[in-house]
């Protein structure tokens, strides 16, 4: 479908690309970012994209809402290229599986009868897309678990799940960016610091990103902690063609 | 007289009052990592304050809620009240808003339960010294995040106040009660009274109503619960109708959309909100008349009146000439300055 704009409120639209979860409109959203930063314009305040929509906050004293579509009708009109070989980032985040780090790693796997080692081959084994960030600061929405490793959320939610911890819910996997209250299952736990305030880029992840959890051990684990945020977990490009899952 | 630089002071909290949190102009352009923007609710009365003591870039102040808090200064600094009416007092003199204040060591400034409004600002010259996170010192205190440890003050609670300089300040003894206000203008929203109608711009979401549930939602009157504070306003009133789902996938709103789930009461999101929801967004209430709404109480009821975007637009562009005007106004004020005598 053509993109639709709309008015939200005075001093921003919403930009609909269509009323589902997939990842090609996740990246028509994310081009359309791309052209719309392209344009340089003055007076655009923040662009927050969510799973199928954009919405775009501007300075009304320099644009009417008319003139606005106008300029950014044209960044929609391109079609969006659909092949095996576009370059998308991928990130790694190393992770300890299972123990003390991931105490529900064993009743998924009994859930849905597997070893525990198939659950982390599977859960490690798919590259997972950044569709959107937001509930809390770091926290990101990520699509395309392996439904063979989905499994309800706790009956009765914890009251503290420490920062980095990597869970599941239903057929949803991703990873607590802080301290906090959750029902996820709690597969395993990461040192990386998903959200770091003190930088200027404080989320690690951007809507767009592919996640690869990387198993590692408890050594491992001790060691990358230590760095804090001097440690830089593996980026690089791939081709679509090359991701695990798709 | 004239006074030009400022040393460091403090401010020492003997009384947090009700809900007093620090905040600035809030963090912008984060967001899109899940950021939530928090700031002043009235940004209005925020932004009067800052250019009343004086401040060219905008700082962190206090924002009080219903009961203000009693600070003892140590040391010298500016500090000016505005926003809701909190009979706001130094050294147990009451003294206007609206006007900045020259306050020295061991001065007490406190205040009384709100006559008017819900929330007054108390701004100092030179700002709050806390960290600055994703460049604003805003407090949001569900994230746990700015401010003072991500908390509303407590007792015991020091603030440092950070170094400034001015050109030129003119101190003027502050006489009492009867001093002729000159900036009565400050005062002015613009000549709307507190509860005409919130003006509203629909929204693309508007389609997920039956035109029945648009009318009901544009005919009556709907109550603020005790369900609001900085995140949100959750209102009482008659249900507004979906056509069938209330649930939306999850997409980004701003300060003043107006969320109805499917129990069809309508949910305000304020300066707190989380960056994206999933529920049916009816519209979105205007710029000008946020602050109008972040100053009703609980138990006030409020009507909404639709209007279009361009209607919308144009009393943007009115209501921001004017506030800087009015911005304009204070800022020239900023350079007189009174100190209260301990007798009158």
């Amino acid at each position: 479908m053509k993109p639709i704009i709309s008015p939200v409120g005075d001093c921003a639209i919403s930009i609909d690309f269509g009323q589902v979860i997939d990842p090609k409109i996740n990246r028509h959203i994310r081009q359309t970012i791309e052209r719309i930063q392209e344009l340089h314009l003055e007076g655009i305040i923040e662009l927050v994209p969510t799973y199928c929509a954009l919405l775009l906050q501007y300075d009304a004293m320099l644009y009417s809402y008319s003139e606005l579509c106008n300029i950014i009708e044209p960044t929609l009109e391109q079609t969006i290229t659909d092949n095996d070989n576009e370059l998308v980032t991928v990130v790694e985040i190393p992770t300890v599986y299972g123990g003390e780090f991931g105490p529900d790693l064993g009743f998924v796997a009994s859930h849905n009868n597997l070893s525990e080692d198939e659950v982390v081959a599977i859960h490690s084994g798919t590259d997972y897309l950044v569709y959107m960030l937001g509930f809390i600061p770091g926290f990101t929405y990520l699509g395309g678990m392996d439904p063979r490793i989905a499994t309800p959320r706790l009956s009765s939610p914890r009251t503290l799940i420490p920062a980095g911890s990597v869970g599941i819910a239903g057929e949803q996997t991703g990873t607590y960016p802080s301290d906090s209250p959750g029902g996820w299952q709690i597969i395993g736990r990461t040192p990386v610091t998903m959200y770091d305030m003190s930088k200027e880029q404080a989320a690690l992840l951007s809507a767009g990103d592919y996640v690869r959890y990387v198993p590692i051990d408890e050594a491992e684990y001790n060691r990358i902690k230590a760095l804090g945020s001097d440690y830089v977990p593996s980026m690089y490009k791939v081709e679509v063609g090359e991701l695990r899952g798709y | 007289m004239a006074i030009n630089e400022f040393k460091k002071s403090s401010i020492y909290v003997t009384a947090p009052g009700m809900y007093t949190t620090i905040q600035d102009e809030g963090r912008v352009g984060f967001q899109q990592y899940g950021m939530p923007v928090a700031g002043p609710m009235d940004s209005e009365s925020y932004l009067l304050g800052q250019a009343l003591v004086g401040n060219v870039e905008t700082v962190g102040a206090l924002e009080c809620t219903l009961l203000p808090p009693t600070l003892t200064v140590k040391g010298t600094c500016i500090v000016a009240f505005t926003g809701a009416d909190m009979e706001p007092t130094i050294n147990n003199v009451r003294v206007p808003r609206y006007i900045p204040f020259v306050c020295h060591d061991g001065d007490v400034i406190s205040g009384g339960f709100s006559q008017c409004g819900v929330r007054m600002y108390i701004s100092f010259s030179g700002g709050i010294d806390v960290p600055s996170i994703n460049g604003s010192v805003s407090t949001h205190t569900k994230a746990k995040i700015g401010g003072l440890e991500g908390r509303p003050l407590q007792k015991g609670d020091e603030l440092g106040i950070k170094a400034f300089t001015r050109d030129e300040v003119h101190v003027c003894d502050y006489r009492g009660e009867d001093h002729t206000l000159f900036n009565t203008a400050l005062y002015n929203r613009g000549g709307r009274e507190c509860h005409e109608p919130l003006r509203v711009v629909l929204g693309d979401q508007a389609k997920h109503f039956t035109g029945k549930g648009i009318k009901t939602f544009s005919d009556n009157i709907y109550t603020l619960t005790v369900e609001c504070d900085r995140m949100g306003f959750r209102l009482d009133g008659p249900e507004i109708e979906h056509v069938d789902s209330a649930d939306i996938i999850s997409d980004g709103a701003v300060f003043g959309s107006i969320q109805v789930p499917s129990n069809g009461h309508p949910i305000v999101l304020m300066a707190d909100r989380q960056t994206t929801g999933g529920y049916t967004k009816i519209g979105t209430i205007i710029t000008a008349d946020l602050p109008r709404l972040s100053q009703l109480p609980v138990g006030d009821g409020i009507n909404f009146n639709i209007v279009s975007i361009d209607e919308a637009q144009d009393i943007y562009r009115a209501y921001m000439e004017r506030l800087h005007k009015r911005i304009k106004l204070a800022h020239e004020q900023s350079a007189y300055v009174f100190k209260v005598r301990n007798k009158i």
